[in-house]
């Protein structure tokens, strides 16, 4: 399928994802890729519950990275693969860096900014000429269960603390997802092939079952497996660049 | 909180200016709907844009007339929590007759259903007489879809009674926003002269420079409420990053100096030179500020006033009021930049 590689870099956001949340952070992640390389030049994952600090999103910690390493010359090669759609901020951020493409897991109700709530990636107040493509619902229920494993806790920084002990883990159901509201028909049928159309028009997911294979896993190696793919792109330019 | 005629602020409700100075960007909840059909019958229905857009479904129960302070009062004891006890406008009873009343006891999400109901008063063990109320077809009608906002105007407030469920018109909401709020023009006024100064102090470095640095004269101030300690940032962009706008390194140096019980800005309130774009405007609701206050606009990238009205965008979880700075006999006039940068 067209869409093989960009499963394939979803699965490492999602495992990275459930390393955040094993390690008590809200548990949203993100991968970087060098398109023309497909090579994964940074990665991050949500630190605003240790960092205190409201805009540290899993998107900012990878463009941290990106900048670290010296990569902020190939912004506008990268594509982003976030386990959640993109809040608005960082939709508006993503754009404003020229990024080219974004392929996200499951919407983002409350603040998302790649169709959700607004489109920040082809409206026309916030440079138009830097627009990027889309790409919804890869992995989706994976990323929400995810998500319903954290939010049952509780956050006991928020000044009132809510209590959710009446909230019970939902493992099997999901709610349909609203292709329309993310992707054109044509944009759709163009990634997915005509054969899945009914899926776009039922608001079905790609994949009906969960991999809970992934979603279950332990994931300790996988900053040191990140850090040694980002290691080797490093080698790689170097050698390219000494040709 | 002081009684309308009572403040000593002065206030233009209509125009929503305070103090002929600072002009409040209406929240977008109250500008989707248009403020001038007050002929609109209600019998001829409502127009489209005075419709509610959502509702909450609530649990609707008939009881006798006689027993209604019983339920009031297991409302008041047991219902607290629920929505419908956060909005007073809400009427809670309907006469059907002089014996028979229907009650509206609470949200679906309070109790999902008349079981849920009955088995709640079995378990604290309550007595309470009721029926299910049937409609005008007379098949039973468990619960009623009450509109989830406040109604924009008194006349919507009594089309919106007739059609769902009766409410009081409690008066404009806006017009007790801007009431109750706390205005210290001196600290304002102040605050804003100094980010206008130090952005035309910057414009001026940059002209005078021999090599340009392509810093943009933009600046912020981030202020705390309770400490009045102030932190003034500006745009990094060119030393930096595209992204590393004067809001988001404001942010930054906040968090940064962040005493051990401080939570995001919750306690800061921000003065900017330039209406902020679509980035930093949903930074600072991340950020959980409270007001912000800034002197020009930015037509085409601007996301407060000229798109979107980012501050209070109904889904998000939270939102900050707005002011711009409107004083002609004080003008605050900061350099003009690319109408088609992010600021």
């Amino acid at each position: 399928m067209k869409i093989d590689y960009d499963i394939k870099f979803m699965e490492l956001a999602v495992k990275l994802a459930k390393y955040s949340l094993d390690h008590g952070e809200t548990p949203v992640a993100c991968i970087y890729v060098h398109i023309p390389s497909n090579k994964i030049i940074a990665y991050g994952m949500n630190d605003t519950n240790k960092s205190r600090l409201g805009i540290s999103h899993a998107e900012f910690m990878g463009i941290d990275q990106i900048y670290k390493n010296n990569f902020q010359h190939l912004l506008n090669e990268i594509a982003l693969y976030v386990t959640v759609e993109p809040c608005i901020m960082c939709a508006s951020a993503i754009k404003q860096l020229g990024i080219k493409k974004v392929v996200f897991g499951c919407g983002n109700e409350r603040f998302g900014g790649n169709g959700s709530i607004l489109s920040i990636h082809n409206d026309f107040c916030t440079l138009p000429t830097n627009n990027h493509s889309s790409l919804p619902g890869i992995l989706r229920k994976e990323a929400i269960v995810l998500l319903r494993q954290f939010y049952v806790r509780e956050n006991e920084r928020a000044p009132v603390p809510r209590s959710k002990n009446n909230r019970k883990l939902e493992l099997e159901e999901f709610p349909p997802f609203l292709w329309s509201k993310y992707l054109s028909k044509e944009d759709f049928v163009d990634t997915f092939g005509s054969e899945n159309l009914t899926k776009y028009e039922t608001d079905r997911d790609l994949f009906s079952s969960v991999n809970w294979k992934l979603v279950e896993g332990n994931y300790d190696n996988i900053v040191n497996e990140l850090e040694l793919q980002i290691n080797s792109f490093e080698q790689h330019k170097k050698r390219k660049f000494s040709l | 909180m002081v009684k309308k005629i009572n403040n000593p602020v002065k206030i233009d409700y209509v125009n929503c200016i305070v103090e002929d100075t600072l002009k409040q960007i209406k929240p977008s909840l109250l500008t989707t709907f248009s403020d001038s059909n007050s002929n609109d019958n209600c019998n001829n229905g409502l127009d489209e844009n005075q419709k509610p857009l959502n509702f909450i479904k609530c649990l609707l129960i008939q009881i006798k007339s006689t027993d209604t302070p019983k339920f009031l009062k297991f409302i008041k004891e047991y219902c607290s929590a629920d929505i419908l006890s956060r909005m007073p406008h809400i009427k809670r009873i309907k006469k059907i007759n002089k014996q028979d009343l229907l009650l509206l006891l609470c949200s679906l999400d309070f109790l999902p259903n008349i079981l849920e109901f009955e088995e709640f008063l079995s378990k604290k063990n309550l007595h309470l007489a009721y029926n299910k109320p049937r409609n005008d077809c007379n098949s039973t009608l468990e619960y009623i879809d009450i509109p989830e906002i406040y109604p924009p105007s008194k006349d919507i407030c009594s089309c919106w009674s007739e059609i769902y469920w009766p409410m009081t018109w409690r008066g404009n909401p806006n017009d007790q926003i801007l009431n109750d709020m706390e205005y210290n023009m001196t600290e304002i006024k102040n605050n804003l002269q100094l980010i206008c100064e130090k952005s035309n102090m910057k414009f001026k470095e940059e002209e005078e420079a021999k090599v340009s640095s392509k810093a943009l004269p933009v600046v912020t101030l981030f202020v705390n409420k309770k400490t009045g300690e102030a932190i003034l940032s500006t745009d990094e962009r060119h030393k930096s990053r595209p992204i590393d706008h004067s809001i988001m390194c404001g942010i930054r140096d906040v968090c940064a100096q962040l005493s051990e019980d401080g939570y995001l800005c919750l306690d800061y309130e921000v003065y900017t030179t330039h209406e902020p774009c679509s980035m930093c405007c949903m930074a600072l609701i991340h950020s959980r500020i409270s007001r912000l206050f800034y002197l020009k606009d930015m037509p085409k990238t601007g996301c407060l006033k000229n798109n979107y009205h980012m501050h209070s965008i109904k889904p998000l979880n939270s939102s900050y009021h707005v002011f711009q700075w409107v004083n002609e006999k004080i003008p605050l006039a900061v350099p003009n930049i690319d109408p088609d940068v992010c600021v």
